[in-house]
């Protein structure tokens, strides 16, 4: 298990060194740089023109925009800081010697220096994380048992009608879904839910108990709006799973003992079942990060998604390259997450190394 | 799915939505429209263009042509103007006009004899009465025009053509090569057929202007169904909710000017789903926008095919180290939060250099391509060790030409498949953009962005249809994804292939 384990660690080497090179390329893809956009919004503030020429050196100074490309990354990686006033192997005075990924400095914003990247995704991802683990689990709850149940009633009227409704709710967009969610429930219909927001203005007035309804009430909506999506995904894999479980040897041999049809689902082919979820938990978990930019940015919900939206429309690359960066850094962690625990779970995948898919 | 709906009704299904869509996207400007399809009117404020402008330009070309320089556009120039004359006018005055032209065309053939025309001109000008006659002394002809079929490009022609085309399509092929047939026709001529719809942001005639204030003087009109031009604003028309929810008091704003050819105020057919904040029709709206986002989700898919086929046949062929480096990078692009890198990209990318569609199509194919190159790698490993792919070897045929001619079309089923649900994902994602605000926004309408603009929930109309089309896209796109993924497997040649989709 340990061996299996330390492998796929191994093999995460090379991802992990291909995704910081392309985060850094998407930065300098972009033609131009950085600076002449800080310099463009400094042209707009600062009425002498000297000014914004000395900014923009100084910001290319600060960001290394005038040394090469590598030298560039290797600043951006870490753990060394080759600014001039980095670490003194590299020249620098070394007031300030570590910079970069390996020591967990994403950089501040470059309009508003004095906003660190990482703290502030951080505080960010606080409130984020909290709502998709929500929605997961909602999903995760409705769609278990709908998939199992429509799996045992193949064929019948409830099946085909859950299924197209699930393949319905397939095809919908996530900001439409907010928006007539909105709509139903908010001002403009039943008048139900608050539809702005994680909390109302007065809420800081509020005692213990009729703050936490408060918040409860601003959450269903988006946490709705979240798990439409991966619940008509996740309910669909699980149909699929339990119909192939049904199908195995040892279900038709638990029947033929004459066990109860009840007995047979719940002690038999339920657990098998769940094994292909456990993998989906990987691809779900992303999905959802970049779901939080549409869902936040319609609830207007101070998260991650909705930092990710602000710093889009104010070219805060650093901001931007960071949430790339945890994005993918949580879909890598997940697929590893998924895999060790179907090694756990499955001993033939354990033995024969890795799960032979594509 | 496609096992409860069954794939022939769930392709049906399909075939029937996106012709709908199709349809109105590439029939929008003979939907909605600020022009007439048909009209008898008299022109007058071109005809006294013409007539006013007519002795500068025969000067002009009367000197240019003397000089023997490079007369060409103004001789074309004094040619359009005759025209324009000539359509407004009967009788002896046409004869008087006809005179003067061969007198100009002479002197296009024959330069050498100089002079006379420009002065005759200005007589001309004085009979025709310009000078204080008025318009009820020269009465002008009325001609019948085409002004919608007149916008149309070489393009749009093509387009409806090969609608027709697709419409027939499957009562003409042979069984088996239906489907990708009618599929790759579909990607094709869609992606190509839109890049005619891009540069139409600015589209506004001021035709519909001039027949209302008189300048062009109709006596019958044939407007098109939704007599609202995508662009033409109403201003006093701000939020107008669709007309059939509407309360008596919002229909009843004497303010509100009624333009030629549009309905009354209180009339259903004023604005059937509202209008948006410059008081634009919505429906014209989303019937045009049609044609960019459905054009974007098919340019984006053929993109994620052609790279996803090229890639994953390289890293299935060659094997060794290309498919070592195949596989990392797959797993690097994979890991990357889709969404969230497409939008970076289309954000990053000034929007001056590529137009705001393609860079989006073209961001989503670079990030989505892994699925289908997958897909083929897996395919292909598995073709390439059958018995004809052997013979192929030992015939001496090269391994791309094997690939390519032997291999690649006996993996094509699962590659539509997966091209199917490409494109709902690119319809999506690029609704998403657009309602986010970084991809296509005012004045081209497109679905996501026509919601963008708008999100308050009071005026629910301009978020609840366009959200609508994009379901009814995406639904389409999938029915025809499960579809295929049916009937494909059913079908003989595609049962093994499909082994490795899955």
């Amino acid at each position: 298990m340990y061996r299996f384990v330390l492998r796929r660690l191994g093999l995460l080497i090379p991802t992990l060194f291909g995704i910081s090179v392309l985060v850094f390329a998407l930065m300098h893809l972009v033609p131009g740089d950085p600076a002449a956009m800080v310099g463009a919004e400094a042209d707009g503030a600062v009425a002498a023109n000297v000014d914004a020429t000395a900014q923009i050196e100084g910001f290319r100074r600060r960001y290394l925009f005038d040394q090469p490309l590598w030298k560039q990354y290797l600043h951006y990686v870490g753990p060394f800081s080759l600014a001039s006033d980095g670490h003194e192997w590299f020249g620098g005075t070394g007031r300030d010697p570590w910079n970069g990924l390996l020591v967990l400095d994403l950089g501040s914003e470059f309009l508003r220096p004095q906003v660190d990247v990482g703290s502030e995704l951080l505080r960010r991802l606080a409130i984020t994380l909290p709502l998709t683990a929500l929605a997961i689990l909602l999903a995760y709850l409705l769609s278990i048992p709908l998939g199992i149940y429509s799996a045992v009633k193949s064929g019948s009227v409830f099946d085909k009608s859950s299924a197209a409704f699930v393949f319905a709710m397939y095809a919908l967009p996530t900001f439409w879904i907010g928006l007539l969610l909105q709509w139903a429930f908010g001002r403009t219909g039943l008048d139900w839910l608050p539809t702005i927001g994680l909390t109302s203005p007065d809420a800081a007035e509020l005692e213990g108990g009729a703050r936490l309804m408060d918040r409860a009430a601003h959450l269903v909506l988006p946490v709705a709006c979240y798990a439409v999506g991966s619940l008509a995904y996740l309910s669909r894999q699980m149909r699929v799973g339990m119909i192939e479980v049904l199908g195995e040897d040892y279900v038709r041999m638990a029947r033929a003992k004459g066990l109860s049809e009840y007995t047979v689902v719940s002690k038999h082919a339920f657990r098998n079942s769940l094994l292909p979820l456990v993998t989906l938990f990987a691809t779900v978990l992303p999905a959802l990060v970049g779901g939080s930019i549409v869902v936040e940015t319609v609830f207007d919900i101070p998260g991650m998604g909705l930092y990710v939206y602000e710093s889009l429309l104010r070219r805060e690359y650093n901001a931007i390259m960071a949430a790339v960066l945890i994005g993918s850094l949580t879909t890598v962690a997940g697929l590893l997450a998924s895999d060790v625990l179907y090694a756990w779970i499955d001993p033939r995948i354990r033995l024969s190394g890795r799960r032979t898919d594509g | 799915m496609a096992d409860r709906l069954g794939p022939r009704r769930a392709l049906r299904f399909a075939f029937v939505l996106l012709m709908f869509l199709y349809g109105t996207a590439v029939f929008a400007p003979l939907l909605a429209s600020d022009l007439p399809l048909t009209m008898v009117a008299s022109n007058e404020r071109a005809f006294f263009r013409a007539l006013r402008t007519l002795p500068i330009v025969v000067e002009e070309a009367e000197a240019k042509l003397g000089e023997g320089g490079d007369s060409e556009a103004s001789v074309r120039a004094v040619r359009l103007r005759f025209d324009e004359l000539q359509r407004g006018l009967e009788g002896e005055r046409h004869l008087q006009v006809e005179e003067l032209r061969q007198a100009f065309e002479m002197l296009v053939s024959d330069p050498s004899a100089s002079g006379s025309v420009a002065e005759r001109t200005a007589q001309l000008r004085e009979t025709l009465g310009l000078e204080g006659a008025g318009l009820e002394d020269s009465k002008l002809v009325a001609v019948r025009s085409y002004p919608v079929f007149a916008s149309l490009t070489p393009l749009d022609a093509f387009w409806m053509a090969s609608f027709f085309a697709l419409l027939f399509a499957p009562f003409c092929l042979p069984r088996r090569a239906g489907p990708w047939l009618l599929g790759s026709t579909l990607l094709i001529t869609l992606s190509v057929g839109a890049s005619s719809s891009f540069g139409r942001a600015d589209l506004l005639s001021g035709l519909k202007a001039d027949m209302t204030s008189g300048d062009v003087r109709v006596e019958s009109a044939l407007f098109v169904p939704v007599p609202f031009g995508f662009a033409e604003t109403h201003l006093d028309e701000g939020f107008l909710p669709p007309s059939w929810a509407r309360t008596e008091e919002q229909a009843r704003n004497d303010s509100i000017d009624v333009r030629a050819g549009e309905p009354a105020l209180d009339s259903l057919q004023r604005h059937w789903l509202g209008t948006d904040a410059l008081g634009r029709d919505v429906l014209s709206r989303l019937l045009h926008g049609g044609r960019l986002s459905l054009a974007v989700g098919l340019l984006a898919a053929l993109i994620v095919c052609v790279l996803g086929v090229v890639l994953g046949t390289a890293a299935g062929m060659f094997g060794g180290w290309v498919d070592l480096c195949f596989l990392r990078l797959v797993e690097i692009v994979q890991s990357f939060p889709a969404f969230l890198l497409i939008l970076a990209g289309v954000a990053f990318i000034p929007s001056g250099t590529l137009h705001p569609a393609i860079t989006i199509a073209i961001v989503i194919g670079v990030v989505g391509w892994t699925e289908i190159a997958r897909l083929v790698r897996a395919e292909l490993l598995r073709l390439r060790e059958l018995e004809l792919a052997t013979a192929a070897r030992a015939l001496g045929i090269p391994p791309l030409r094997i690939a390519f001619r032997h291999l690649l079309p006996l993996a094509l089923p699962p590659v539509l498949v997966a091209a199917a649900f490409a494109t709902s994902g690119a319809v999506l994602t690029e609704s998403a953009i657009s309602f986010l605000g970084f991809g296509i926004g005012p004045p081209v309408p497109s679905w996501g962005g026509l919601i963008a603009v708008e999100r308050d929930a009071s005026v629910w109309w301009l978020q609840l249809f366009p959200g609508l089309f994009v379901f009814l896209t995406v639904l389409a796109f999938n029915l025809l994804g499960e579809g295929l993924r049916g009937s494909l497997r059913a079908g003989s040649g595609g049962a093994s292939a499909m082994g490795g989709a899955e």
